[in-house]
């Protein structure tokens, strides 16, 4: 399946109250097109995984990160602070396709890593592989949907995408338009964060008796 | 001589500062023992730049934040995220301010009026909305 289509699929996964963080200008516009709140589009700039990671440690709504390989390969010591930071509302969403698909479609060293999921694991991340589900299920929204509602983070999610671009005219907001939307998202108590009470800790909602 | 209980809690007790981040400098590690971990939440940082990008998410979410590091490092940082975007951010650097760093970015140096240096800090954060650097001189603190 090709970029523009996982990223409709993933935005269609994701609950009111999440945060997505599109990384790059390609990924960016093909955001844009299934714009939503919590949406923030950052095109240019380094330090934007540590940008996004700040945001999750400071919150309780989950914040999905979309990148590509080379952005991934680019800050792996922002990908180790991720990893260690326990942080169990950061999620990483990494599409692979072995190309800068935005820059002349030349190589990235991404696929010339020995097993670079083993090196996420490793790092502290909990890693899913998505590939199977978008080969196997034309519309994988609602299994994605149900996978991040049972996942706790940190973790990383790896997706072996086609090769190609469709050329796509959108004008998605500037950084300073996207910064301010998301502050007041972030703030707005309306949309709830969604929240997931892992099994092993229902018991502590309630007391001996059995009340809440 | 001025305490570093008195630094920490007006920052994070008057000022809301909550969060921070930096590389630690040898210059300020009296600063860094001195850290309550229930008035503040720090993170070493891996380098400068992966400090600055925690202090602005934690921003985003509503929260102050800053960075500590070393001054010699301040000219390795780059700041145009903030610049561009009108982000503000507390940068507490070590040692004295050098010519450069005054093109274009607002610094202090603490002095012994402690209180009315943070709040100076804070005030021109808020209303100018740019990153600024509080000068901590040797034996100052």
């Amino acid at each position: 399946m090709k970029r523009y289509s996982t990223i409709r699929i993933f935005i269609g996964a994701l609950e009111p109250g999440d945060v997505g963080v599109f990384i790059g200008d390609g990924i960016c516009k093909e955001a844009f097109l299934y714009d939503r709140p919590g949406n923030l589009y950052l095109s240019e700039y380094d330090s934007m995984l540590s940008l996004s990671l700040g945001m999750a440690m400071c919150t309780n709504r989950r914040v999905f990160i979309f990148c590509n390989d080379s952005y991934f390969i680019r800050n792996m010591s922002e990908i180790a602070h991720m990893a260690v930071s326990r942080c169990q509302n950061i999620y990483l969403v990494v599409m692979v396709s072995g190309y800068y698909m935005d820059i002349g479609n030349l190589p990235t060293i991404y696929n010339s890593i020995t097993a670079p999921q083993n090196v996420m694991f490793n790092m502290g991340f909990i890693v899913h592989n998505y590939t199977r589900h978008f080969k196997g299920l034309k519309n994988p929204t609602k299994e994605i949907n149900a996978i991040w509602k049972k996942s706790k983070g940190p973790l990383a999610g790896v997706l072996n995408i086609e090769f190609g671009l469709k050329k796509i005219e959108s004008n998605y907001p500037s950084v300073q338009e996207s910064l301010d939307a998301i502050q007041t998202f972030m703030t707005n108590d309306s949309t709830d964060a969604y929240s997931y009470v892992v099994p092993s800790n229902i018991n502590n909602m309630f007391d001996e008796n059995g009340e809440e | 001589m001025l305490k570093y209980i008195d630094f920490w809690g007006h920052l994070c007790n008057v000022l809301s500062y909550r969060f921070f981040a930096g590389v630690p400098c040898e210059g300020l590690v009296s600063l860094y023992k001195k850290m309550d971990s229930n008035l503040m939440h720090y993170i070493p940082a891996a380098s400068e730049q992966i400090a600055v990008g925690l202090a602005n998410g934690a921003y985003i979410s509503g929260i102050k934040s800053a960075i500590l590091m070393a001054s010699d490092n301040i000219e390795f940082l780059n700041l145009s995220f903030n610049f561009d975007n009108n982000f503000p951010l507390l940068i507490i650097a070590y040692g004295e301010i050098k010519p450069k760093f005054k093109q274009g970015i607002y610094c202090l140096d603490l002095t012994e009026d402690l209180e009315a240096c943070l709040n100076k800090i804070d005030k021109h954060l808020a209303s100018k909305r740019k990153p600024c650097v509080l000068f901590i001189g040797k034996g100052l603190i």
